[in-house]
């Protein structure tokens, strides 16, 4: 489903969500999406293709589907469970743009987020 | 009666050969180091046996390399001299005695790491010993007495300094010991206070003699450990945050690796790159508690030096291992595990080598970006490696090399480590497990008083040169 991608940021995606990946219900759900996501973080940023599967890749695109901002901090804080998107979306950790034209896209990254952090 | 006879007599005929297939075996190792095939290979049991074979080479002036597992990244059991033979010591692997009361352990050449290990934790549950950036089939013996870094060093130094003594077998064939065991068996507890004749042996590479028993320090093992990873940027700043924690003696361990060494462990392909913007290193740190309080409050402690760091670099990430294991999936063990596992990415393909150094703390930041320039100049993919040591005495950095092995990139190895020794030289730097060349090298810049003390020592004790003769260029 998905390429291992060659960066540091790109491969914790990869892991994280590689466990939802791994049911093949939402595999096939997934492999219909056609979206770009592109979560900048204060280390660097990553594009994430949908189209066919998913794959990561270092570095930014101009006008993807979503821009998505967060620190790792933030992102490890989610891993860790003390935070949760929605409340990281509330207090401004995390900052997504796209919401409002592309809202499902936005529902389908978040259905993935949800659930790779899921314990 | 023939060399080969004279040795069967005593080992056997099984272990003994002068067949094409041994000779290749033992020509060579992963390094860029040239091969040199020996004219025989013979495997004692028993130090009697060693007594004998060691008689009839000073007598016969035969050249002697000693060899236990050859898993060593400095070409030192490559003879340098024709007929020579190597003396495999695997099969005297007896672990001798652990005192549980003064934490010792007194064992043979042969025995491993993995030995070890299984017998403390079958015999002696409480004590443990430690491991090397090395596969846990390597010698406790040989890692000790070529002064190797190992998982307690930043806490406790190199391994050379875990020796509580030893027994050896002398050029000229004499068995003697050195450290408190000169009073009986039993009594391995210390070198102290004594002339420190271990040291006629550790750092040696067998050019001195063979060390039939060595006796080491256990210690206790503690009932809660902790990992957790510290991801930063910028060689000074990565360094003196480490200073700062080592210092603090928070740590039983820190292993600080450039990020490609993780992305290896993760399991991306070859030639791991470097993409703008990720941290430089990665740092594993190893704590340890009596009670989880004590694991805890360490810690927190390491928390706030991070903080701190961060005033001026914000990047700069500690993270707890419960959250690394989530983000790096079942790899989170491999990193834990990288010094002793680390062979399995470091042997992507057949060729492995670094130029190991011990050097002073001053010079941590300029050593690691120096180095990156060299290495990146070749390059090779940038895997830097720096270690804390004894509580922040000094620190050991390399920088590691893995490649194939065709005749273009071995010279462009050859070129690439002797820069970086030249560079870790002018650094004042001390290479360890030291290859042929660069042990030349050193010579060339040390002190020639110490030179000519070792010159002297080594024709007192072996006045037929038949101890691995041209080993340190000597």
């Amino acid at each position: 489903m998905l390429e291992q991608p060659k960066d540091f940021i790109g491969n914790i995606l990869a892991i994280l969500t590689s466990k939802p990946l791994a049911r093949p219900d939402f595999k096939d759900i997934v492999a219909k999406w056609k979206m770009v996501v592109v979560l900048e973080t204060d280390y660097y940023p990553v594009t994430i293709r949908f189209d066919k599967g998913m794959r990561v890749e270092h570095g930014d695109i101009p006008h993807p589907t979503l821009r998505v901002n967060a620190k790792l901090s933030t992102i490890i804080e989610l891993v860790k469970g003390k935070t949760s998107p929605i409340r990281a979306l509330l207090n401004g950790g995390l900052k997504v743009k796209g919401i409002l034209r592309h809202p499902r896209a936005t529902l389908r990254f978040y259905r993935l987020i949800s659930s790779s952090l899921k314990r | 009666m023939s060399l080969k006879q004279k040795l069967i007599s005593i080992v056997g005929e099984q272990y003994v050969s002068d067949g094409l297939a041994e000779k290749y075996v033992y020509s060579f190792d992963m390094t860029e180091n040239p091969p040199k095939r020996p004219a025989m290979v013979v495997m004692p049991e028993s130090v009697q046996q060693l007594q004998q074979i060691v008689r009839i080479a000073n007598k016969d002036r035969v050249p002697l390399v000693p060899f236990v597992t050859g898993q060593n990244i400095g070409g030192l059991t490559i003879p340098q001299v024709d007929d020579a033979v190597t003396v495999d010591l695997k099969r005297m692997n007896k672990i001798v005695e652990v005192d549980d009361e003064a934490m010792y352990a007194v064992v043979e050449p042969g025995v491993t790491f993995g030995h070890l290990r299984k017998y403390l934790d079958e015999h002696n549950p409480s004590l443990t010993y430690t491991y090397p950036l090395a596969p846990p089939y390597t010698s406790v013996l040989a890692n000790a007495l070529l002064q190797g870094l190992c998982d307690l060093s930043t806490m406790r130094g190199a391994m050379g300094d875990f020796i509580n003594g030893l027994e050896a077998i002398l050029p000229t064939g004499e068995i003697v010991r050195a450290g408190s065991a000169i009073m009986g068996d039993g009594n391995w507890f210390g070198r102290y206070p004594l002339p420190d004749l271990v040291g006629l042996f550790s750092g040696w590479q067998g050019m001195s003699g063979f060390v039939t028993k060595i006796a080491v320090q256990l210690w206790p093992k503690k009932q809660f450990t902790r990992h957790a990873a510290l991801f930063t940027f910028g060689e000074v700043p990565t360094t003196e945050l480490l200073k700062r924690i080592a210092r603090a003696q928070l740590i039983d361990d820190a292993d600080c690796m450039s990020l490609s060494i993780v992305k290896m462990l993760l399991g991306v392909s070859p030639p791991v790159q470097v993409y703008g913007g990720e941290p430089d290193y990665g740092t594993l740190l190893t704590l340890s508690g009596n009670i989880e309080k004590e694991a805890d409050a360490k810690y927190e402690l390491i928390e706030t030096f991070v903080e701190d760091a961060r005033k001026n670099e914000s990047r700069q990430l500690l993270v707890d291992w419960d959250a690394i294991s989530r983000m790096l999936g079942d790899q989170a063990k491999s990193w834990v595990d990288f010094p002793s596992d680390a062979f399995k990415v470091l042997t992507e393909y057949d060729g492995l080598t670094w130029v190991g150094t011990y050097i002073h703390p001053k010079h941590w930041g300029e050593a690691l970006s120096g180095g990156r320039k060299i290495v990146e100049k070749y390059g090779f993919e940038l895997m830097a490696y720096l270690k804390p040591m004894n509580s922040m005495h000094f620190g050991e950095f390399k920088f590691i090399i893995r490649f194939p092995k065709d005749d273009a990139t071995v010279e462009k190895v050859r070129h690439c480590n002797e820069e970086l020794l030249d560079f870790a030289l002018s650094l004042k730097a001390l290479p360890y497990k030291t290859p042929v060349w660069a042990a030349k090298k050193l010579q060339q810049n040390a002190d020639p008083g110490f030179v000519e003390l070792l010159k002297r020592i080594r024709k007192t004790l072996d006045p037929n040169g038949i101890m691995n003769p041209g080993r340190w260029g000597l």
